[in-house]
């Protein structure tokens, strides 16, 4: 339960932002914004429809162009250049 | 992975267009050794078009691209392939002696390279490194060739002119001088190589509107049909798979 300024009993809420409207939660709990923060992003992708998909897929056989990376960590590299001589592979990940 | 194919000349990198404060979180709760950095904007997944994680690229000792796609889908057999020739230290972990040797790698000039590795002792790995840097040489020249050999002439015409300015002073140098010559003197040549550009420039357009990309179907169609398309139909099929795999996406 939780109480109103004047002190009247109240059902329980998880805490967050409510409309008061409809009483009912506009982004809720960290759990909720996160999710729909990944809705939005899905949807976001979906919009953009084409531009994530893959057009611009390279096939092997071609080039490697120049590879510019930030914050290179857990290497003594300086830059992708000192990778030169080296064959490597590369892994696209997420945290998520 | 790294433990096995690291000394045979493999790298492993992760790349993320993550923020670094989640990042570097997940890695430390997850405990990954392997190096990572960070695509800030996702310029490189972009050029790869990754739509789905992991997705993995590998890339062998001369910088091409020999695999892209899912984590699983690879083999040890391809990693030895792109492995081959390679460096088996990579270049920060070579001696302070070595300078010399990595300052002209990086500057690719292949014959100063050699030479400043013939300077060094077996204790900075001289050996070792002039026997990588001689075999690095050897394959660049085999890609200009095997791209001559497949009917990539627009690729081997590139790789032909650049490793004539690279392995100046080197015996290598008239063989990718031949590979330029036998682009120039073939018959087919220089329309395949029109052909080809006309693909790489509908590439680079990267095209995302359904519009532009039935334009650019109509346009790679057109390529695919000339009679003396050769290596450029096959680029343009490569190319025609992408979008049409795009637009049937966009339903």
């Amino acid at each position: 339960m939780w109480k109103t300024r004047r002190g009247d009993a109240q059902p329980q809420q998880p805490p967050g932002r409510y409309d008061r409207r409809f009483n009912a939660p506009i982004w809720g709990q960290k759990g909720l914004l996160m999710f729909s923060m990944k809705w939005l992003a899905a949807l976001a992708l979906a919009v953009a429809g084409l531009g994530a998909a893959p057009v611009h897929a390279q096939a092997p056989g071609t080039k490697l162009p120049p590879v510019v990376l930030e914050e290179l960590a857990q290497t003594g590299a300086k830059s992708f250049d000192d990778f030169l001589g080296r064959a490597v592979l590369i892994e696209f990940f997420a945290y998520w | 992975m790294q433990e096995t194919w690291g000394s045979k000349g493999l790298s492993i990198i992760g790349v993320t267009d993550e923020g670094k404060g989640d990042t570097e979180k997940w890695i430390a709760a997850k405990g990954a050794k392997y190096a990572y950095g960070y695509d800030k904007g996702g310029a490189l997944a972009r050029f790869f078009g990754v739509t789905g994680i992991p997705h993995v690229v590998i890339v062998d000792a001369t910088g091409t691209i020999v695999y892209a796609g899912g984590a699983g889908g690879y083999s040890d057999e391809l990693l030895a392939k792109a492995t081959a020739g390679a460096l088996p230290k990579p270049l920060w972990e070579w001696s302070p002696a070595a300078k010399g040797v990595k300052s002209a790698l990086l500057k690719r000039q292949y014959k100063l390279a050699i030479d400043e590795a013939a300077k060094l002792g077996a204790s900075d790995d001289g050996p070792t490194i002039k026997a990588a840097v001689e075999s690095m040489v050897k394959s660049k020249v085999e890609l200009a060739r095997s791209a001559y050999a497949k009917g990539d002439f627009l690729g081997a015409e590139s790789l032909a002119q650049a490793l004539s300015k690279e392995l100046d002073g080197l015996p290598e140098k008239a063989e990718a001088q031949k590979v330029a010559e036998d682009v120039k003197a073939n018959a087919d040549a220089a329309e395949v190589i029109k052909l080809q550009k006309q693909v790489a420039k509908i590439r680079e357009k990267a095209p995302t509107k359904r519009k532009d990309i039935e334009s650019a179907l109509e346009d790679l169609a057109r390529i695919q049909k000339s009679p003396k398309a050769g290596y450029a139909a096959t680029e343009a099929e490569q190319l025609v798979e992408q979008l049409r795999a795009a637009l049937k996406k966009d339903r």
